[in-house]
């Protein structure tokens, strides 16, 4: 488990980090999401081990991260435009990370390299922006850490590739209980990916929360009340987050569990009535939009 | 801890990274070192034919083999060319090994790594070690056989080559830990490398500002005794340590200090670099808190330096008017403002930035303006400073070339070979007669101020009897502090006479100034396995080589009349004679520095030493007078008549004048011209009975000029020269002619008779 607790982090005087505490579970790929700017580099360096933060605790396992080897074998960073040696190719990098990462799997990163179309022997220099970032996910994936750092990973990557390291992801997470920490600025590049997702905004965590939980926990309804009164019964027997009218037709957003909001909706008389599918998207445009902030500006663009 | 093959591991895979230093490495000292090595090897050997059929074989071979070793012993001993190399792969290594910091992605990648940081640093420090220390040893190995191949290599020679592998492995360390501390301080290549040009000239510039403005605003700064070359700089240690004259515990000394910079250095950038950020990589300087504290350190002594320039250029000279005063006030403010400026803007990488900071402009300005005021009004009283007595423990006073025979030294040190005056006087005179040097120097500043007021127009006084010489003073404190000061004295003065004749007659001075009063030169010139002694008597043209009997009773003689020495009588004497010791020693030390060193020690003979005389004479080598008139063949006398060509100069201001030289030298003025005509007279004296008489009054040159005490001297308006006969001795040991002069107030009548210049009335 990764644990940050009242982490800030400077440079200069602008706070890049700004007392962000969160805790990340082991076996979960846990999404950073934020705009540019928001600290999510900072906070996955810091992780790393790369920076030191100025205030505040992280822990990974138990154990302070920075200059601690303890920690650090069980971390491998993906850092937004990795780094490969000058002149080198992937066997010369798998070479080099042997010699650091004690249980790197050999045989597994030559098997990827086949798998993503990789070329052992090729100058890493002459690879595109993606195949260097594939690289950089094999070599993560097979350095054998408990953690992965991903910052800006898959930004960049087709849908196929993307569903490829997905798969990468899930077989590492059930074989040794890999855990992925993917930043981006992008939600709907991680929606398919994560399990677990934290909304960083101008250095601080607006929300950190289980996807599955907040899917389950926020319903879309769309619905025509036959009288007001029905409709008013309905307002004030649930948590009503969102409710916007088109003519006579209602479409609710609702926290709470799907049954129990059915079993409400059976109590009052409706002309027309369904409960609609919710995007990752409408899930923290709801979250956040509760805090007061609109959530569309900050990650979708 | 980390296990052996890990570490062996890392040092490989960082090699991996550093191929490229390698190789360069490796081309210099295994491909062109042994190669440079065999062409000389090669040229060397070609010479061998000629020689042979110059010398003949015996000495063809002999000469070749000595050739031969000194050229190995040259280019694999501290030579100039490895110097280079090592300073080069240095700076290389400790640049290029740490380099990684400049980037955020490969920061990001390498401390990601579960590797510690001081592992790290290990790694790389080490690695950037070997990447020099093994080619270079490879290198020598090989050039080692080469030259065995070339019966280039003896015993001497492999101590030579093992002493400058240490050498060179100790200025490697101080410039790549130099090179290195530059890397941590800085964030990219740029601010490294005027980082450590920093390094190496700040010093300097320090030492160099100070000096400038001591010279130029302290009338009793000695200038002779400022250094202004770099002390804690590798080179200028590296330097002094393979400099020749250099004795083993001056090197010993050299060694240690190198050892403890390259440590000290070592140690700094270690801590910097654990305190280094990362996310420092790109920044022009990593510390904050270094700006502000590094600009203004280079503005301030930048914009003094500058501010010198112009003080030069607009001849601003404090100790005689104020002429220029302003120019270099304005210098000096331009200066600060554009060097805080320059420096902002290489901080911010923003032609804007320029005037940010501007308290640092102002701290900057404050401190410049600060500093020239200590130096304009002499805020911390230096030019001024006499010590008190009872505050000094002893003193070196030191007259400059005082009994110096013609230049030649008054002293040679066999332990650390032929040192320098500053040296020799620290190590040599302790005099204990604090009140009357002090009295002396306060007297002579007063005296000095007074002829002459601080910041006014020298005007000199040709009526007065005065004559100023320097004297170079080191006070040597209770408090470990040592002073020095340089003092004009007016040697013609009777009171400052009276503190001269106690100084200089004392018995701690003759043993500090003049070697030959002490048992232990005897030593060194009777007996020294590391020279080669000669000495001579006579007045440097008229020579006898001493046997070496002869030399420790002569000696002993001259010490007796030395107890009779001090500065009135000798102020009132011209020397008879000069003992004059002449110390060779073969230099070998590396292969631009090989020769026969010679130092040359003399001694004045006054007439008063009735000892030193009367064994001369016993020895049949005393001259009565200074030549020998059988050896003469001419005497050319040449009198300037320095007073009839400044009436001729007058003359020739008015129209009146120039008539009048037209009037009474009608032929002159028509072949030379009024302004050119020759007021000298020549005669050439070449009857015996002549030269009899001249023989009798003319003294060789050196026994009478350069006399510090402004005793008996020349007349200069007359020039002597001693024509031998072709066939005489002195012809072939000192040319066709030697110079004399008369005294001053003793040129015989029929000289100044035949040498006068009539001019018209």
């Amino acid at each position: 488990m990764i644990e940050i607790r009242n982490v800030t982090k400077c440079y200069d005087n602008i706070k890049a980090v700004d007392d962000v505490s969160v805790t990340i579970k082991e076996n979960t790929v846990f999404g950073l999401i934020g705009t540019n700017g928001a600290g999510k580099s900072t906070a996955l360096r810091m992780m790393a081990g790369v920076l030191k933060q100025d205030e505040g605790e992280i822990t990974v396992d138990g154990i302070p991260v920075f200059d601690n080897m303890d920690a650090k074998k069980n971390i491998y960073f993906i850092a937004d435009e990795p780094y490969f040696f000058a002149n080198s190719n992937a066997a010369d990098m798998q070479k080099y990370l042997c010699s650091v990462y004690p249980e790197f799997a050999v045989e597994d990163f030559y098997s990827y390299l086949v798998n993503f179309g990789l070329d052992k022997k090729r100058k890493i220099g002459t690879y595109s922006k993606g195949m260097r970032k594939q690289l950089a996910l094999i070599c993560g994936v097979c350095s054998g850490t408990k953690y992965l750092l991903c910052d800006e990973t898959f930004d960049g990557l087709d849908p196929v590739m993307r569903q490829g390291v997905k798969s990468i992801f899930a077989s590492e997470m059930e074989r040794r209980g890999l855990t992925p920490v993917v930043a981006s600025h992008n939600l709907r590049e991680l929606e398919d990916i994560c399990d677990y997702v934290g909304l960083l905004h101008k250095g601080g965590i607006l929300l950190s929360k289980d996807l599955e939980d907040m899917k389950c926990n926020i319903q879309k309804i769309q619905c025509v009340f036959k009288t007001n009164d029905d409709e008013a019964k309905i307002i004030s027997s649930l948590d009503i987050m969102k409710n916007e009218k088109r003519g006579s037709l209602n479409v609710m957003t609702i926290r709470g569990n799907k049954a129990e909001i059915i079993a409400v909706f059976a109590t009052v008389n409706t002309v027309f009535f369904e409960a609609l599918p919710l995007s990752l998207e409408e899930i923290f445009i709801s979250e956040t939009e509760v805090v007061g902030y609109d959530v569309k500006k900050l990650i979708l663009g | 801890m980390m296990s052996r093959s890990s570490f062996l591991g890392s040092l490989k895979e960082n090699s991996k990274r550093r191929l490229w230093v390698w190789v360069l490495a490796l081309l210099a000292f295994v491909l062109a070192l042994p190669l440079g090595l065999a062409m000389q090897l090669s040229l060397a050997q070609q010479q061998l034919k000629w020689l042979t059929e110059s010398y003949g074989v015996a000495a063809a071979n002999e000469i070749t083999h000595r050739n031969i070793l000194e050229t190995v012993e040259g280019m694999l001993g501290a030579s100039a060319m490895l110097a280079v190399f090592t300073a080069v792969f240095a700076v290389l290594n400790g640049v290029q090994g740490f380099s990684w910091l400049y980037s955020r992605k490969k920061i990001d990648f390498y401390m990601g790594m579960p590797v510690k940081r001081s592992k790290r640093f290990l790694v790389i420090w080490l690695n950037g070690i070997l990447i020099y220390f093994i080619p270079y040893i490879l290198g020598i190995g090989i050039s080692m056989l080469i030259a065995a191949g070339n019966q280039g290599l003896d015993g001497g020679v492999v101590k030579v080559i093992v002493e400058a592998m240490f050498v060179h492995l100790l200025l490697y360390l101080c410039v790549y830990h130099m090179a290195m501390l530059a890397v941590m301080l800085t964030g990219n290549m740029v601010l490294t490398g005027m980082g450590f040009l920093v390094f190496c000239l700040y010093e300097w510039l320090v030492r160099r500002v100070d000096y400038v403005y001591k010279a130029r605003f302290f009338r009793y700064f000695s200038t002779s005794e400022y250094d202004t070359g770099p002390v804690f700089s590798p080179f200028s240690m590296y330097s002094e340590l393979t400099n020749t004259q250099a004795g083993a515990g001056e090197q010993i000394k050299i060694v240690i200090m190198m050892f403890v910079f390259a440590v000290l250095l070592g140690a700094v950038s270690y801590v910097c670099y654990r305190k280094r950020p990362a996310e420092s990589a790109g920044w022009s300087m990593v510390f904050s808190i270094t700006k502000p504290v590094i600009k203004v350190l280079l503005v301030v002594p930048m914009a003094l330096t500058f501010g010198d320039v112009i003080a030069s250029e607009v001849s601003y000279f404090p100790t005689t008017g104020t002429t220029g005063i302003w120019y270099v006030i304005f210098a000096l403010i331009l200066a600060v403002l554009l060097g805080s400026a320059v420096i902002q803007v290489i901080y911010e990488f923003d032609i804007k930035g320029a005037l940010h900071k501007k308290r640092h402009i102002l701290i900057s300005g404050a401190l410049t303006a600060l500093l020239f005021m200590v130096y304009r009004y002499d805020l911390f009283s230096y030019d001024s400073f006499v010590p008190d007595p009872d505050q000094v423990e002893s003193i070196v006073f030191l007259p400059d070339q005082y009994e110096q025979v013609n230049y030649r030294s008054t002293w040679i040190s066999v332990e650390n070979g032929h040192i320098n005056d500053r040296v020799r006087i620290g190590d040599s005179m302790n005099l204990k007669n604090a009140g009357d040097v002090c009295g002396l120097a306060r007297y002579s500043m007063e005296e000095y101020d007074r002829m002459f007021p601080m910041g006014e127009e020298i005007i000199y006084d040709e009526d007065a009897d005065n004559y100023w010489s320097s004297v170079k003073v080191i006070y040597r404190m209770k408090s470990g502090r040592e002073v020095v000061r340089r003092l004009w004295v007016d040697v013609n003065d009777e009171k400052s006479g009276e503190y001269l004749d106690r100084i200089i007659g004392s018995k701690e001075f003759k043993e500090g100034c003049l070697v030959g009063t002490t048992d232990g030169f005897e030593q060194i010139a009777v007996s020294n396995d590391q020279y080669q002694v000669n000495a001579y008597y006579g007045n440097l043209i008229y020579e006898q080589k001493l046997r070496e009997a002869e030399i420790s009773k002569l000696l002993e003689c001259y010490r007796a009349d030395m107890e009779k020495f001090n500065f009135t009588r000798a102020k009132e004497s011209v020397p008879a004679g000069a003992l004059r010791f002449e110390f060779s020693r073969e230099i070998s030390n590396g292969y631009y520095s090989k020769g026969t060193a010679i130092s040359e020690v003399g001694m004045n003979i006054y007439p008063f030493f009735e000892e030193s005389i009367a064994y001369l004479k016993e020895l049949g080598y005393y001259m009565d007078l200074q030549i020998n008139v059988e050896d003469v063949d001419r005497i050319y006398v040449t009198n300037q008549n320095s007073e009839a060509y400044r009436k001729m100069y007058e003359l020739q201001k008015t129209e009146e004048g120039k008539e009048a030289i037209h009037a009474d030298m009608p032929e002159a003025a028509e072949v030379y011209g009024v302004y050119d005509i020759d007021t000298r007279g020549y005669v050439d004296y070449t009857e015996r009975e002549d030269i009899e008489k001249l023989a009798g009054c003319i003294y060789a040159r050196e026994m009478l000029e350069y006399r510090w005490d402004n005793g008996c001297k020349p007349d200069y308006d007359y020039t002597v020269f001693v024509y031998f006969k072709a066939d005489s001795e002195m012809s072939r040991k000192a040319g066709t002619y030697a110079e004399y002069r008369f005294k001053e107030g003793e040129v015989p009548l029929f000289v100044q008779e035949d040498t006068a210049f009539q001019m018209p009335e």
